[in-house]
């Protein structure tokens, strides 16, 4: 029987639970009947889908996304790039003259301002540099200094104690 | 190779492709379940067996909208059940005077007299009470699906079931 009505039925008192499940007995008793005829569609017009609703949605609307993509991109990739050089000068405006010196001094005021900031920048770099190697020095002499006094206190506790073993010793034999 | 029966699902899915052949499977598997459901609503052969025909006719059309194809049945049923009660609303007059608890129509349907009595005993129950046993004693829903095929809460629907068969009780299993 149904779990839930199982459930139901287990709730109520013994004598009416026993009438309650009779009662259900007795309506599975009927028997479920035969379809008399069976339901049968055909292949018709009328029963088919659009042809768009017969297509997996999701498969087709990325390959026409990937599709568009393409295309889109080998129709972008076929127009001329614009030229357009920011310092080329309009040769019915500029003298050519004037445009090689301008060009050069820009070319060797930029170079030089490229310069001094390497410049700059390798001092800013070669400092650090310096300064971490002699933070590194400073720290390698003090634990040198360290481990050698560490060194001097034992080899003074030895003379110590190597003082107080010969000293009865030495009284004995003399 | 690797053999597993069809399910409900697969062929739910290649009906949405446009598998009549898928369809007409997924028909042979529910067609008795659906018609005995509605032949209980309506009372009437003939009726049944057209309002199940309209019921897999609209589920064709309206494939594509079931959300979970693992809820198939609830949805079919919740269909059925649009269709019997819109049946029984056009015909309201006709079938109150047949509804009478001793119409003659269901000696036709189940010739034994115990039959006859659940019968009668279903009939004396009101439309909707009869619907709740039968969607769980008959056709073995949940609650929570019943709910979903009636529209109703799952609280609606249990009070439904539980004074029917109170009321069921006493005419069949008297104390």
């Amino acid at each position: 029987m149904d779990q839930e009505l199982e459930k139901f039925i287990a709730s109520e008192d013994a004598e009416t639970a026993a009438r309650l499940a009779a009662t259900v007995a007795a309506l599975k008793a009927i028997p479920a009947e035969e379809i008399p005829r069976p339901i049968r569609f055909v292949s018709d017009k009328v029963l088919r889908h659009a042809w768009w609703r017969r297509l997996p949605v999701w498969g087709v609307a990325s390959a026409a996304m990937l599709a568009g993509a393409i295309v889109s991109h080998g129709w972008l990739s076929r127009l001329p790039l614009p030229a357009a050089p920011l310092l080329a000068p309009s040769p019915a405006v500029v003298d050519p003259e004037l445009a090689a010196r301008l060009e050069a001094d820009i070319a060797a005021r930029l170079t030089a301002q490229y310069e001094r900031k390497l410049e700059a920048a390798l001092r800013a770099a070669r400092t650090e540099y310096e300064e971490r190697l002699e933070f590194e020095r400073r720290a390698i002499l003090a634990s040198v200094e360290e481990n050698f006094s560490l060194l001097r206190k034992q080899l003074n506790r030895m003379y110590v104690a190597s003082a107080a073993l010969d000293g009865p010793a030495a009284e004995v034999s003399k | 190779m690797i053999f597993r029966e069809v399910e409900d699902a697969d062929l739910i899915r290649q009906a949405r492709r446009g598998d009549i052949d898928a369809y007409n499977a997924l028909i042979a598997r529910w067609e008795k379940r659906v018609y005995n459901y509605l032949l209980k609503l309506v009372g009437d052969r003939e009726d049944a067996l057209d309002l199940a025909q309209e019921v897999f006719l609209k589920a064709w059309q309206a494939l594509r909208k079931l959300d979970d194809v693992e809820r198939f049945s609830p949805w079919l049923f919740r269909i059925a059940h649009n269709e019997a009660y819109s049946l029984l609303r056009r015909s309201r007059p006709q079938r109150e005077v047949e509804d009478q608890p001793a119409g003659e129509g269901y000696q036709r349907l189940y010739p034994a007299e115990w039959s006859l009595a659940v019968r009668r005993a279903l009939d004396s129950l009101t439309a909707e009470q009869r619907e709740a046993v039968v969607l769980k004693v008959y056709e073995g829903f949940k609650f929570e699906e019943m709910a979903a095929i009636l529209d109703e809460p799952v609280s609606t629907v249990k009070s439904r079931l539980y004074t029917a068969l109170e009321r069921l009780k006493e005419v069949l299993m008297p104390a």
